[in-house]
């Protein structure tokens, strides 16, 4: 019972952390109609940027947080003209150029990364690693915790953001029908900048905490892809609420899956569900996808 | 893909010299073996692979539009169904290859269903998934040998395996002609790419098709798989299963030009000839991850023709790079 | 004599919208049937229905009688129902002639087969001259036709025209008149869908009047334009333009 309750919190704690990007590849579609297959480097050099920033700098990486949303953000805004071009205007198959490009921003990124920094397993520590709270019944890691807490705040603050704003209401009409939006006088691109480097910087972030949580190396951004990917999926393409249960679905898979069979076949359970997801509930499990 | 307008532009040649290079050609691979070092002969094997594995992946990408990002799962499973078959299980070379032909062709098609049905984002996703997954179960299964990877028999001819992947590769492009240029079949898949909807309203049953497509460009990949095991003689998940076989094969397309009847076969060889001689100045490297990357975007930025594309002329985006970097600064003023 | 199309009761929503509120109508066998209505009336919803675009939440659709609803679109094309869409959706990529072709493939086994078949329905509709162009360099009125030929390749019994004479000119429409008409006298039966009001009075026998997914009215044209209800539908602007 104690393992039970054990692996289901740590299920819920990783799968709050995994929602934030979640949410960020989420709104993608639903706004701009482009799957960023990139989501993963995202997470990868959030968690390297921080390394490197330890390293040199010193401190703790919590408190660089708020400087790699600001340099993701930055990225983000910088790399959004290129992909808007890949999809937009005169070329035939916009949908399949965007997931092309991104594909190959994806592949870039990686090969950037190993080139630069090789294949070297890193990690992070922060004050956090290693420490404990305890909450009655049980014991939670720290880090597990802020890692979750950090999810929750950061999902929140966006869901304010979205519904509690005017440019949350902009986003949100151009997610549901682009054209009408522009019509109303909604700057459509200026949207999309800003959804994909929010996102962008949400998902360095997250990359910082997942660095300190696990470890750093080139590759790891393939699980982040399909992690993303298994989200979506589960919740519906571009529907937001949605990705909150399938963040939490995933982070309990995985728990579950590493501590009672064997962490090898977490992507596995993971493929197989997605697989049958897509087979019986393609619009995702609430049916609001798009 | 060539409908009868681009046939009437191009000038006008006669028959004759295009038969007597193609017989010439033809000539010059059969007789390949012969004539040069073994050097060359492994290079010609290796380029003849990939004008293969291109060429099957445009089936899919190229003519029906549909992304499959984890194509490379197909030519590793061939590799170890090949593998396995003739290690485990005693089977002859060719067994192991149609084994591994048929089931790559019936692996595509039950991912195929579900994922073809919706957009093709899905198709994306599912099948890089399903090739993440792949080489994963490789890494961690027994019986391929997990991460150490497995031997087959020993069997070092080295002009065998030219033929037979000559043989299998010109089965590819064949069938690609028969099936995709000549028949309602490849219109049908050039119909579902332009417009699904309006397809499905005219009577094309856009999910069979699609899937049947699928599957036809699993197939190859899954016999050129089991030549590359039987040829290599040891394979592990990193050299067939590895993501770069995927990139290799989109960036290939993509070059030469999607939905193309030559543009695999122009894009396989560009791409080899550059990675060789990138690897004779820098050695193994990563760096050629890089490359790959920046040349997809690249052409997706500029030609998303392809070579085959900017030559008929169709679109000319090359003045593109000035407008881009204009359109770019205007953008970066904070 | 079964009519070839019935629908009966067919409601449909998307969200919190009503599209179509219990549409019962029937096309009798030969006619030529006019669709009119507001815009967001429920015509094209009703299109979709009927070629299984999506299914209804409820009522039934039958071909020559015989129950087609919750078929899948090409089923239904393969059973005799052709149509067009609003913003013609050619094939780029592909020359006119190769368009048609695509529809053709249903009765014609090889390429050769359809593509003879599709320069016969070329010649039909006046575009034989651009059969090898790509669509690409195809204007909007000949995309119009090109739809068109690319449903009758497909040899329906039922043919669905979306707005066929949307930003023609007066002579544009003319010719589109007599080109329905002369589909109908190949044995078609063709419900429209138009704005274009002289030409949906001249044409049609019959004309249906939506508004807010319900019919309002159905009747011969001289009547239609004399209805009340029709004529607050339309909050008056069509008056003069009806007459």
């Amino acid at each position: 019972m104690e393992l039970f309750l054990q692996t289901l919190i740590d299920g819920a704690l990783i799968g709050g952390l995994i929602i934030v990007v979640g949410v960020g590849f989420s709104l993608c579609f639903g706004v701009m109609h482009i799957v960023d297959f990139a989501v993963g480097e995202w997470v990868m050099l959030g968690a390297y940027t921080a390394y490197w920033l330890v390293r040199y700098l010193g401190q703790d990486p919590m408190v660089y947080l708020p400087l790699i949303f600001a340099l993701f953000f930055a990225a983000g805004w910088l790399v959004y003209p290129l992909i808007y071009r890949a999809v937009s205007g005169r070329r035939h198959h916009p949908a399949l150029m965007g997931l092309v490009f991104t594909f190959g921003l994806s592949t870039l990124a990686k090969g950037g990364a190993l080139s630069a920094w090789g294949y070297h397993v890193r990690s992070v520590s922060t004050w956090l690693s290693g420490q404990s709270v305890s909450l009655g019944v049980t014991t939670l890691p720290a880090l597990r915790l802020a890692g979750f807490v950090f999810g929750v705040l950061t999902t929140v603050l966006f869901m304010v953001f979205l519904y509690g704003t005017r440019m949350g209401v902009s986003i949100r009409a151009t997610a549901q029908d682009r054209e009408t939006a522009a019509l109303l006088g909604v700057d459509v691109r200026r949207v999309g900048e800003l959804v994909y480097a929010t996102y962008a910087g949400l998902t360095g972030m997250t990359g910082v905490l997942i660095g300190a949580l696990f470890s750093i190396h080139a590759a790891m951004g393939a699980k982040y892809v399909i992690f993303a990917f298994f989200v979506v999926v589960l919740a519906g393409m571009g529907y937001v609420p949605g990705v909150i249960v399938a963040g939490l679905i995933l982070g309990l898979i995985q728990s579950f899956v590493g501590v009672y069979i064997s962490g090898r076949y977490t992507l596995f359970a993971l493929f197989l569900l997605m697989y049958l997801s897509l087979l019986v509930a393609p619009k995702g499990i609430l049916r609001r996808g798009l | 893909m060539t409908t009868p307008v681009a046939e009437v532009q191009s000038p006008a040649r006669s028959a004759v010299p295009r038969w007597t290079a193609g017989a010439l050609l033809a000539a010059a691979l059969l007789l390949l073996p012969f004539t040069v070092s073994s050097f060359w002969i492994r290079i010609a094997t290796e380029v003849l692979l990939w004008a293969g594995l291109a060429q099957s992946w445009n089936i899919i990408g190229g003519y029906t539009g549909y992304l499959s990002f984890g194509h490379g799962a197909f030519f590793g499973l061939g590799a170890y169904v090949t593998g396995i078959g003739m290690t485990v299980l005693g089977w002859p070379f060719a067994v192991g290859l149609v084994v591994s032909g048929v089931l790559a062709a019936a692996l595509a098609a039950a991912i195929g269903y579900p994922t073809l049905r919706l957009r093709g984002a899905y198709f994306a996703i599912a099948t890089w998934a399903f090739g993440e997954m792949l080489r994963q179960a490789a890494t961690v299964l027994e019986v391929t040998g997990g991460a150490f990877g497995m031997r087959l028999p020993a069997f070092l001819n080295l002009p065998f395996f030219y033929y037979v992947t000559l043989g299998v590769s010109t089965l590819v492009y064949l069938t690609t002609y028969l099936l995709l240029e000549r028949s309602p079949f490849g219109y049908k898949l050039l119909a579902i790419r332009e417009h699904e909807e309006a397809a499905e309203m005219v009577g094309v049953n856009t999910v069979a098709v699609k899937v049947n497509a699928f599957a036809l460009s699993a197939f190859f990949p899954g016999v050129l798989g089991g030549i590359y095991a039987y040829w290599l003689t040891y394979i592990h998940p990193d050299s067939v299963l590895g993501g770069i076989i995927t990139d290799l094969m989109v960036v290939m397309v993509f070059l030469g030009g999607m939905g193309t009847f030559w543009g695999p076969l122009l894009g396989a060889f560009l791409v080899q000839l550059v990675s060789r001689s990138l690897w004779l100045v820098w050695g193994e490297s990563t760096l050629y991850l890089v490359i790959i990357g920046a040349a997809i975007c690249i052409v997706v930025l500029f030609m998303p023709g392809g070579i085959v594309g900017l030559l008929e002329g169709r679109r000319a985006p090359l003045l593109a790079p000035r407008a881009a970097w204009r359109w770019w600064r205007e953008r970066v003023r904070w | 004599m079964t009519p070839v199309l019935e629908t009966q009761n067919l409601t449909k929503s998307f969200g919190g919208i009503l599209a179509l509120d219990g549409l019962s109508l029937t096309v009798p066998t030969g006619a030529i049937v006019g669709l009119i209505g507001p815009n967001g009336s429920g015509k094209t919803t009703f299109f979709n229905l009927v070629t299984g675009v999506y299914p209804p939440d409820r009522g039934q659709v039958r071909f020559r009688g015989r129950i087609i609803t919750g078929l899948r679109p090409h089923r239904i094309a393969r059973l005799g129902i052709g149509r067009t869409f609003q913003i013609p959706a050619p094939f780029v990529k592909m020359t006119v002639l190769d368009n048609v072709a695509v529809g053709a493939f249903i009765h014609a086994g090889t390429l050769a087969a359809a593509r003879r078949a599709a320069a016969e329905i070329l010649e039909f509709v006046g575009l034989a001259a651009r059969a090898s162009e790509l669509v690409s360099q195809v204007t909007l009125e000949d995309r119009k036709r090109l739809e068109l030929a690319r449903a009758l390749a497909t040899r329906p019994e039922l043919l669905l025209l979306d707005e066929v004479m949307a930003g023609l000119n007066p002579a544009e429409v003319r010719a589109a008149v007599e080109l329905i008409r002369a589909i109908r006298a190949r044995g078609l039966t063709i419900v429209v869908v138009e704005h274009v009001m002289d030409a949906i009075l001249s044409l049609c026998e019959r004309i249906v009047v939506l508004d807010g997914g319900r019919k309002i009215a159905e009747d011969v044209p001289e009547r239609i334009v004399a209805n009340e209800a029709v004529i607050r539908a339309y909050l008056g602007e069509r008056r003069s333009a009806a007459r």
